[in-house]
């Protein structure tokens, strides 16, 4: 099997765990504002793969699919932050309206034969 | 909404207030610290963040920024985790605001939420008493705070303590002042055999506050004589005690937050640098002559100190003041010390002894002893030779005198010292002949006709340089307060001018 197949395997893989967590957080109440939202390019580029919204509160999740469940917060890393967070701001500026809300950074778990888990205010962004 | 903390920054034992203002707002989360926090400043983020997990609670998902006013001075130190969690804490709501403005806070955090000591909590609490606040330190060292006067303290031994305090469930008591205890088992004069002239010259030096050198081969009893001198001295007077204390607080060293009360005495090793004796580093800490302030400084075998060490000794030994210039910080330490030293004829150290000195006597001799300058030699009053105890002394039974009865002679000249220089310098806070200058020295040991002729000529035979005359005058009046006479008598000037020195090879 070639590189690039197991990378189109491990997206296809990103993509139903997103869809997954979509609709977990759809039951849980919240509206989904975008998905895969994506901006910039090179090292300026940043990547959310869910924006939420449930009253006064905007989440930014980002899906986390893995054979089995580990800690979240690890598995996000520093590297993948700084993308977050840049494209949150970039989502940000594209919703003035949005700007009100109390915002979060979420994480949302996936692992095959088991209910996704969500993780509210998983991480922050630090200077 | 902005909430404030006040705490405290310091330059030397001088505080400055710091305003730790802890703003809470919308926009992505996010915690950071502004206002030229060094790196320990910057790891509190981490630290406050931990104990609140261990409070049951968690940062609030909102842009928090922390800044530490005013914002071009650099912050160092652990002690800013306590007002950074309490002006977070305000923000959150957990704490009311106003309260916690009302407070100088300073403590490090542990992970668990622990408080633990920092240094320079007497100087802190003493700011904070001046600026009419309370203050928050760490439970262990609310004795040391207590000392400051009548201002509120609460000294608790973790955040949620306070928290729990603030919430009227578990008051905190406020802390007892506490003092250091005395040594159990002081070391005494007694415990020597013979060296008579070394320790009347170690009396004098005690009475008047002089500076001491003592000189004798190896094995002679000078580090043991030196070691007894601080029994010899006073306790220190209240206001001293909170000086010293001060001092020692910035450097860390105040043992269980008990305030001192004998005089310190310092003896660094010979290894020591520059920083180490006279205080510097990056962040200015008080050096050896500082921690010896109103104290004894003892310098075992002088002349292998670096010779740079020594001789930036010369100007804090004259002013009684340390001055450390940095590129970041200039700060001022007080440094009133007695200095006391310790050293070999030269390098075999049996000079004096022609049965066991090396081939190269004499001339090793001046070799050895021109390692220390002339100008820091001509800053010890009193010179004194320790020679090699003679074996048959050392069978005799031990000496009726202890350091009891000298320390009650000490004590007595001192308080007469003490009371003349209160009346004729009032505000100069003189306490000691060894302090006293200029017109006051004049006066006060001016000694009779047949004493004075002593002593001018005596001054040009022995070339006395200004300062050596100035100071043979204030031994003399030592000598003379010893004796319980009122003025300084030929006597008095003839024993000072024993203790000058000799330079080997002159005579």
């Amino acid at each position: 099997m070639s590189a690039s197949a197991a990378r189109q395997r491990a997206l296809r893989r990103g993509r139903t765990g997103e869809a997954l967590a979509a609709w977990w957080l759809r039951l849980k109440g919240y509206s989904v504002l975008a998905r895969g939202h994506a901006t910039g390019r090179g090292t300026g580029a940043g990547e959310i793969d869910l924006v939420v919204r449930r009253g006064g509160v905007l989440a930014f999740v980002e899906v986390k699919a893995r054979a089995a469940m580990t800690d979240a917060l690890h598995a996000v890393t520093a590297n993948q932050r700084r993308r977050i967070a840049r494209a949150a701001e970039a989502f940000l500026a594209r919703r003035p309206d949005l700007t009100a809300c109390t915002m979060r950074f979420d994480t949302v778990m996936v692992a095959p034969w088991r209910l996704p888990r969500h993780i509210p205010n998983a991480w922050r962004m630090d200077a | 909404m902005t909430t404030h903390a006040p705490t405290i920054a310091f330059s030397g034992i001088d505080c400055l207030e710091i305003d730790v203002q802890v703003q809470v707002a919308g926009g992505l989360p996010a915690f950071t610290i502004v206002g030229l926090p060094d790196k320990a400043v910057g790891e509190s983020r981490e630290r406050v963040r931990a104990a609140f997990n261990s409070l049951g609670l968690a940062l609030p998902p909102k842009r928090i920024t922390v800044n530490l006013a005013p914002a071009d001075l650099l912050k160092e130190g652990s002690h800013f985790d306590l007002p950074i969690a309490l002006g977070l804490l305000a923000g959150m709501g957990v704490l009311p605001p106003d309260e916690v403005a009302g407070y100088v806070s300073l403590g490090e955090l542990g992970l668990d939420g622990s408080l633990a000591a920092v240094s320079g909590v007497l100087p802190a609490a003493i700011a904070a008493s001046a600026a009419g606040r309370g203050l928050i330190c760490p439970a262990v060292q609310g004795s040391e705070a207590a000392w400051a006067g009548d201002l509120e303290i609460l000294a608790a031994p973790s955040l949620l303590a306070l928290v729990n305090h603030f919430k009227g469930m578990q008051v905190l008591a406020r802390p007892e002042p506490k003092l250091a205890e005395d040594d159990p088992d002081p070391l005494d004069l007694r415990d020597i055999k013979g060296q008579e002239s070394a320790k009347r010259a170690l009396e004098v030096a005690a009475a008047g506050g002089h500076n001491l050198l003592m000189i004798g081969p190896p094995g002679s009893g000078k580090s043991m004589l030196a070691a007894r001198l601080a029994g010899l001295l006073p306790a220190l007077e209240p206001a001293e005690a909170l000086e010293v204390s001060m001092i020692h607080s910035v450097a860390g060293h105040l043992a269980d937050g008990r305030l001192l009360r004998r005089r310190p005495f310092r003896d660094p090793h010979h290894s020591a640098s520059v920083p180490a004796l006279v205080g510097g580093g990056s962040r200015a800490k008080p050096g050896e002559v500082s921690l010896a302030h109103n104290g004894v400084l003892f310098l075992d075998e002088l002349p292998e100190f670096q010779r740079g060490a020594l001789e930036a000794l010369r100007q804090p030994l004259e002013s009684g003041r340390a001055s450390v210039a940095r590129a970041a910080a200039h700060v001022t330490y007080p440094a009133r010390v007695q200095l006391v030293a310790a050293m070999n004829p030269c390098r075999c150290g049996y000079l004096g002894d022609p049965a066991q000195a090396c081939s190269k006597a004499p001339r090793c001799g001046a070799e050895y002893q021109s390692k220390i300058s002339g100008p820091l030699f001509d800053r010890i009053d009193l010179h004194v030779e320790v020679p090699a105890v003679n074996p048959a002394d050392l069978s005799l039974p031990p000496p009726a005198e202890g350091s009891a009865e000298i320390a009650a002679r000490v004590a007595a000249a001192r308080a007469v010292q003490a009371e003349r220089l209160a009346a004729l310098a009032p505000g100069r806070g003189w306490r000691t002949n060894a302090e006293a200058d200029g017109e006051t020295l004049e006066r006060i040991a001016a000694p009779d006709a047949p004493g004075r002729a002593l002593l001018t000529e005596a001054a040009e035979r022995m070339r006395l340089s200004a300062r050596g005359y100035h100071r043979v005058l204030r031994v003399s009046r030592t000598l003379a307060d010893l004796d319980g006479a009122e003025g300084v008598r030929r006597l008095h000037v003839a024993e000072a001018l024993s203790y000058r020195r000799l330079v080997p090879g002159r005579s």
